[in-house]
């Protein structure tokens, strides 16, 4: 199966001495011989699916065999260009971990193990659970938690069922927080793509968001735009970033103490008046309020908290307003950071509004879609109980389902939800100290489906196991999304299917079968609903076949005329600096700074995120990525090395500050981080045996992540209050 | 501070010893190749000189000595070949700029010399395999016969070519690595004289190791008291040489004079290999004891080994790239096989 | 005589690897090798840092001594160009290029034994394309063009912009520069 030859490097340094190399092939011409006389290959379609960003791609195929893919040359995700990881797809296909077969939790004598079963068994056994669920509970018992462009199908497959509780990673583990806080100022929250004019921006502001590392491909290629323009790149993260190496001005923040430095910029622009008093009359409500809220928060006072100097602050705010309208303050994207993210959220929108960036161009622009309609189907159930009931108590202003919520209602016998189906996301992982949670949860639920490519963590708490193929092997719903250029993209089968997995879509239908819910699937395959799709758009699968891809003109204006007014979706219609909303809810109006957690003597902030190779928890098993990155590494200060006398590239435990003790972890010392913390990248230290590249590789930060800290307003899992002191490796 | 890492993962022979360019094999060729060519010089002088009387061995035995570890080299050196079966390659072309081209052809040369000085003394060296050849059924009398004596014609003129192509083969061997500008520790002017030297060297203790007369052992026993000296001075030139080099010049050098190679440097080739032959070879000036000069001879062979080694490897340790894995390596090595069927794992 | 040259801007690049991982997908690179690497430096002390990524391969020497040291001329310039390709059929694996090349560009193809490296992509570059590395790097950070034609894209960036090429003092007369 596998195209490529694996290499030992230990047999050849063996055996190369005497015996010598094998006779075959010797003459066989070079690889680019060959190459310089291969006819053309076929391309076939894709939109990759090693992140969620979706990025439209074309699987090369030569002499029947997977050769490459590409970005989609018009796709304005990918222009061509897919990102390190995307170009890595077909190890995702070819690697021998994958699920092939469903399998099926059974109890022999006392232990347990998983069984391989028919398609059919496994799927009626689901459909006999549920049905009993639904009996006995209802069917709003059902939970649905998902992630990615797939889950469409298993959206749709719980609402027929009669249950509205779904929820994604997305947001409570992620962009919950940003949205939630752009909501509250600007009636509405960032896309995804964010709408960020980066390539026409004059100054770029990140807070955080560490593009370069954080690969999401047309964010990376704008921001090298700015970069190649010439715009002033503001960067504020405690770690020395890719992107802080590409900044003018680097501010090492104090971690947590971004509200105080969004405060003092505030306070800099209303003192000195950097902003454009006619828009701010036109546009926004609540400017008094916040001028006086403001006056204290001076950069001095900031200072103290930040350890940026006043100077900088000031520095840096004059040139954000100086390039205004063209500055783009970025939103973030995973924004659960210390708990009070939506505030942190409201302080960067706050900003952004005063600066009158929303709209214009080199600031955020206007995205749109393509109207692609709703297949025609019958309307859904109405459930007579909501993930609302559950969750607005708790988190009153939470705009959709949140998984933690939701888990934590499938803990005991009287527990709300009684069946759970898990699609294309590795909670164990994702969701910071859930383990514990998850294992309780699994004795309690009726029915535990996970549906997945690989044996991930999450499979392990799996009554059934279904194995999906891998997006190269399937149609998904159209890509169709808020962003610059509206286009339409497809995912079609362009390989084929590997052992018994199936695509996402024929399971939903097939379960849908057995629950009686055929009316909602009145399709024989997938396809179907595409073409019709397209062709009420003025396109045809046949069509798209051969495009991949097409681009569809503007209706809206990409930018909003200035001085005009923004007429937003907020109560007022206008930016809420000052937000009676959060006020009526019992919140703070405006935003505020707390101090957190100090960190105990001799421990160090746990800070942590991507790598340029690497997606999540989903890629460390991959054959092509695991060359670039085979384990993840603890970078540490020289001097935090020096104090605990730790060795460069010497394998260390970190311990938490609940006793928690990770899986070891090759260390790198560098001046990159600062001397408070220590940084890792997400997605390493699997416990699934089953994945026998990734498997005890590197630490995983999620397990070190005991303290979580919840945002009240939305339950967003705040990640970064935790802190780690070191165990040396005994030898 | 400076910090240099690769962000991906490379396994190539810079960062991963074990895909070392040249190893052992490499060493043993050059170790017998300059072995040979000590013997071709100083049989081919012995030959030319007349002194078939006080050096029997050099004459008629130390022929096939050479060729034997001649042979014995270029197995090394072919196994050594990523692709044994495109050896052929070397002789489709000469190329003039590629040292291993020109050495290729040398060695080409070198064969016929060596074969006909060593059938030339084989009646009177080895009379019993002699024998046994001439015995040989069907070839022995008609082929075998004609060719010993054709060769015992032929020997004089051999042995002034094996002269000239002894030397060429021991120098060869320096100049094959000092051509490489890119391993610092090679380019050196002096690796070909060195070569030379320990080649010679080396010839003269296999002389006095088969020593087939006590005037025979005490004459190599001087020439190679001689040669020690002149490798010692060679050396001394060479270290001087590259701790007045560049930067990676001086890196080799500190890897002999005190990093990981120092010990089998000082102890193992300066100690043994040179020093203390030189020692038993300078007492035995005035006269040889058999036992002694053995165990000298024997010394000095491991010492000329060791120089190869040494110096192949010594080469290989500087570059003017420093390549540098931040994650472990030998991770890579984890890769897994073909067509695991993923079902059985359940 | 074509001269063509890679010039890859430290500016704009990430560090991102996906050259590496690109020219793996398309010259199917063995696995546990690679024709191009990333290498990252980092100067300063914390705060006043500098880190500059750098994408490695194969320099294309205009005076490779690989193609000197070749005893058997498998290592050779493509089409009176300045690309270096070793033609396979030709090489012995004795590995004298390897010993020879400054830059250790190259190394052993497993398992057939010979020598491999990066070959610019000739196979696209004789169609006119860029090579596979240049065409995905997601910063835009790489080009590749003739610096013997005035208006190409490497002639006017090492025109206009600061470059230097990894050990000039080789002598080899290396094809790879990077912008500052
Ligand atoms: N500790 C910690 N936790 C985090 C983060 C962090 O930085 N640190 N980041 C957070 C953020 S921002 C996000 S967005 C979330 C992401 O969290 P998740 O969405 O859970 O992402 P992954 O960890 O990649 O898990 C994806 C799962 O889907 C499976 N999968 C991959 N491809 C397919 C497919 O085609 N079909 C199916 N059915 N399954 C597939 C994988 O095998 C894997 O089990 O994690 C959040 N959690
Ligand atoms: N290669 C790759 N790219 C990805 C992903 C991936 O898995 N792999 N995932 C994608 C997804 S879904 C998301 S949500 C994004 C996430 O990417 P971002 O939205 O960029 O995530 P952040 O949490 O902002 O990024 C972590 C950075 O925040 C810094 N940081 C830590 N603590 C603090 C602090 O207190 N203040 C400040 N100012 N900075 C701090 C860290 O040092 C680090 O550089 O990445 C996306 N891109
Ligand atoms: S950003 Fe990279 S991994 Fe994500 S969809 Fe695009 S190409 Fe794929
Ligand atoms: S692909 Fe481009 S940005 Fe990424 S490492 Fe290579 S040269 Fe740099
Ligand atoms: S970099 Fe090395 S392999 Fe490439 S042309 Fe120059 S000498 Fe030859
Ligand atoms: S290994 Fe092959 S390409 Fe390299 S020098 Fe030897 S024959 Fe030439
Ligand atoms: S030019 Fe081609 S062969 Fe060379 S590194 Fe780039 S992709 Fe690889
Ligand atoms: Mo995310």
């Amino acid at each position: 199966m596998q195209r490529r030859d694996f290499l030992r490097l230990n047999a050849i340094a063996g055996a190369s001495a005497l015996l010598g190399p094998s006779l075959a092939g010797c003459s066989q011409p070079a690889e680019w011989q060959r190459l310089m006389t291969a006819g053309p290959a076929t391309i076939k379609p894709t939109v990759c699916n090693m992140c969620f960003w979706s990025c439209a791609g074309q699987v090369h195929v030569r002499d029947g065999e997977p050769w490459k893919i590409t970005g989609h040359p018009d796709d304005p995700h990918s222009m061509g260009r897919l990102c390190t990881r995307g170009t890595a797809g077909l190890g995702a296909y070819y690697d021998p971990n994958r699920l092939i077969k469903p399998l099926l939790r059974v109890n022999r004598g006392g232990s347990q193990q998983f069984d391989v079963v028919s398609w059919d068994d496994a799927l009626g056994f689901i459909a006999g659970r549920l049905e009993k669920v639904a009996k006995e509970h209802g069917p709003e018992a059902l939970a649905t938690l998902v992630h990615g462009p797939g889950a469409e199908h298993f959206v749709h497959l719980t609402k027929a069922f009669g249950s509205d509780s779904i929820s994604e990673p997305a947001f409570a583990q992620c962009r919950g927080p940003r949205d939630t806080g752009f909501y509250f100022t600007f009636g509405e929250g960032i896309a995804s793509p964010e709408q960020t004019d980066m390539e026409n921006a004059k100054c770029v502001v990140l807070i955080g968001t560490h593009l370069g590392e954080n690969l999401h491909n047309s964010q990376v290629r704008t921001f090298a735009d700015a970069i190649r323009n010439d715009a002033t790149i503001i960067t504020v993260d405690p770690r020395f970033s890719v992107a802080a190496g590409k900044a003018k001005y680097w501010l090492p923040i104090r971690p947590g103490t971004d509200i105080a430095l969004l405060l003092a910029w505030t306070n800099v622009i209303l003192a000195e008046r950097l902003y454009d008093a006619d828009y701010i009359n036109l546009n926004t409500v609540g400017f008094n309020a916040l001028a006086a809220y403001i006056a204290p928060f001076t950069p001095e006072w900031a200072y103290v908290e930040t350890g940026i100097t006043a100077d900088v602050i000031r520095q840096t705010a004059r040139i954000m307003a100086a390039s205004a309208p063209a500055t783009v303050i970025h939103p973030g994207r995973h924004t659960v950071w210390w708990g009070d993210d939506t505030q942190r959220a409201r302080a960067v929108a706050i900003l952004a509004g005063l600066l009158g960036i929303w709209g214009q161009k080199g600031g955020y622009y206007m995205p749109e879609s393509v109207a692609l309609p709703e297949f025609p189907l019958p309307a859904y159930p109405v459930p007579k109980k909501s993930w609302r009931d559950i969750t607005i108590s708790k988190f009153p202003l939470a705009g959709q389902g949140v998984t933690n919520v939701m888990l934590d209602n499938m803990v005991g016998s009287d527990a709300y939800y009684k069946a759970m189906i898990v699609y294309d996301t590795n909670l164990p992982m994702t969701m910071p100290n859930s383990r514990a949670t998850l294992t309780k949860a699994a004795q309690a639920l009726d029915l535990l489906v996970v549906v997945d490519v690989q044996p991930s963590e999450m499979t392990g708490f799996a009554d059934v196991v279904l194995p999906e193929c891998s997006y190269l092997e399937r149609y998904d719903p159209l890509r169709s999304e808020s962003e610059r250029d509206p286009c339409i993209a497809l995912r079609a089968p362009a390989l084929p299917v590997q052992g018994d997995s199936k695509p996402g879509w024929w399971i939903a239908k097939q379960l849908g079968h057995r629950l009686g819910l055929d009316k909602y699937f009145p399709w024989n395959d997938y396809t179907e609903v595409i073409d019709w799709q397209l062709k009420q758009v003025g396109s045809s699968l046949t069509e798209m076949q051969t495009l991949g891809l097409k681009p569809y003109p503007r209706k809206t204006p990409l930018y909003l005329t200035p001085g005009a007014p923004l007429n937003l979706q907020t109560p007022s219609g206008k930016i809420e600096l000052y937000s009676q909303a959060l006020a009526d809810a019992g919140f703070d109006a405006l935003p505020r700074f707390t101090r957190h957690a100090q960190r105990p003597d001799g421990f160090f902030h746990l800070n942590y995120g991507r790598a340029p190779q690497h997606s999540f928890s989903r890629t460390q098993n991959n054959p092509v990525l695991y060359q670039l990155m085979p384990e993840n590494l603890v970078w540490i200060h020289p001097d935090t090395a020096m104090q605990f006398a730790i060795d460069n590239e010497s394998y260390v435990q970190l311990v938490n500050q609940d006793g928690v003790v990770s899986n070891k972890v090759r260390v790198r010392i560098t001046e990159r981080i600062r001397p408070d913390s220590v940084w890792m990248v997400h997605g390493f230290g699997h416990t699934a045996a089953g994945l026998t590249l990734a498997y005890g590789r590197g630490a995983d930060d999620s397990a070190l992540m005991t303290r979580v800290l919840y945002d009240p307003i939305m339950g967003g899992t705040g990640m970064r209050g935790n802190f780690v002191t070191f165990r040396k490796e005994a030898a | 501070m400076h910090e240099e890492v690769l962000a991906s993962v490379m396994a190539n022979a810079r960062v991963v010893p074990q895909l070392a360019i040249w190893g052992w094999q490499i060493a043993i060729y050059l170790f017998l190749g300059g072995f040979t060519g000590g013997i071709m010089v100083f049989s081919g002088w012995a030959l030319i000189t007349g002194r078939d009387e006080q050096t029997p061995f050099a004459v008629n035995r130390a022929p096939l000595v050479g060729f034997i570890a001649l042979s014995v080299g270029m197995t090394a050196l072919f196994s050594d070949l990523e692709r044994p079966l495109h050896v052929w390659r070397f002789y489709s072309i000469l190329h003039v700029t590629s040292p291993m081209s020109w050495g290729a052809w040398i060695l080409l040369l070198v064969f016929p010399a060596i074969i006909v000085l060593t059938l030339a003394g084989l009646p009177l060296g080895f009379p019993a395999l002699t024998r046994w050849l001439l015995n040989l059924p069907v070839v022995g009398k008609p082929l075998v016969q004609p060719v010993f004596k054709l060769c015992f014609f032929l020997r004089r003129p051999a042995a002034a070519l094996s002269i000239g192509l002894g030397i060429a083969l021991c120098i060869y061997t320096g100049i094959l690595l000092s051509s490489f500008n890119s391993r610092p520790f090679w380019h050196s002017a002096l690796l070909g004289p060195l070569f030379l030297v320990s080649g010679l060297s080396t010839g003269a203790a296999m002389m006095i190791l088969g020593a087939g007369t006590a005037h025979e052992r005490h004459l190599f026993g001087r020439i190679d008291l001689g040669l020690i000296l002149a490798e010692l001075t060679l050396l001394g030139l060479l270290l001087i040489d590259m701790l007045n080099g560049n930067a990676m010049q001086q890196g080799a050098v500190a890897y002999l004079l005190g990093g990981d190679g120092a010990m089998l440097f000082w102890t193992g080739f300066v100690g043994f290999g040179l020093g203390l032959p030189l020692l038993l070879e300078a007492a035995m000036w005035r006269r040889s004891f058999m036992v002694v000069a053995s165990f000298a001879s024997v010394l000095v062979l491991v010492g000329g080994f060791l120089l190869r080694d040494i110096v192949v490897t010594a080469g290989q340790q500087t570059s003017w790239t420093q390549l540098h894995n931040q994650f472990n390596p030998d991770l890579i090595s984890n890769l897994r096989n073909d067509g695991e069927d993923p079902s059985s794992r359940f | 005589m074509a001269h063509y040259v890679m010039v890859i801007d430290t500016k704009t690049c990430i560090g991102c690897t996906d050259c590496v991982d690109a020219c793996r997908m398309e010259n199917n690179v063995p696995e546990g090798l690679c024709f191009d690497w990333v290498v990252e430096v980092t100067t300063g002390r914390y705060p006043e840092l500098k880190t500059e990524f750098r994408s490695e391969r194969c320099n294309h020497c205009s005076r490779a001594t690989c193609v000197t040291a070749c005893p058997t001329g498998a290592s050779q310039y493509w089409n009176d160009s300045n690309i270096v390709v070793v033609d396979a059929s030709r090489c012995t694996g004795c590995k004298a290029c390897i010993a020879a090349c400054p830059y250790d560009a190259r190394l052993i193809m497993q398992p057939e034994g010979y020598i491999g490296k990066c070959t610019f992509c000739v196979h696209r570059v004789q169609y006119g394309l860029d090579p596979a590395c240049v065409a995905v790097c997601p910063a835009k950070a790489m080009h590749f063009g003739r610096l013997d034609d005035p208006t190409s894209e490497v002639f006017q960036l090492l025109e206009s912009r600061e470059s230097y090429s990894l050990n000039p003092e080789t002598g080899n007369e290396p094809n790879v520069f990077y912008l500052r």
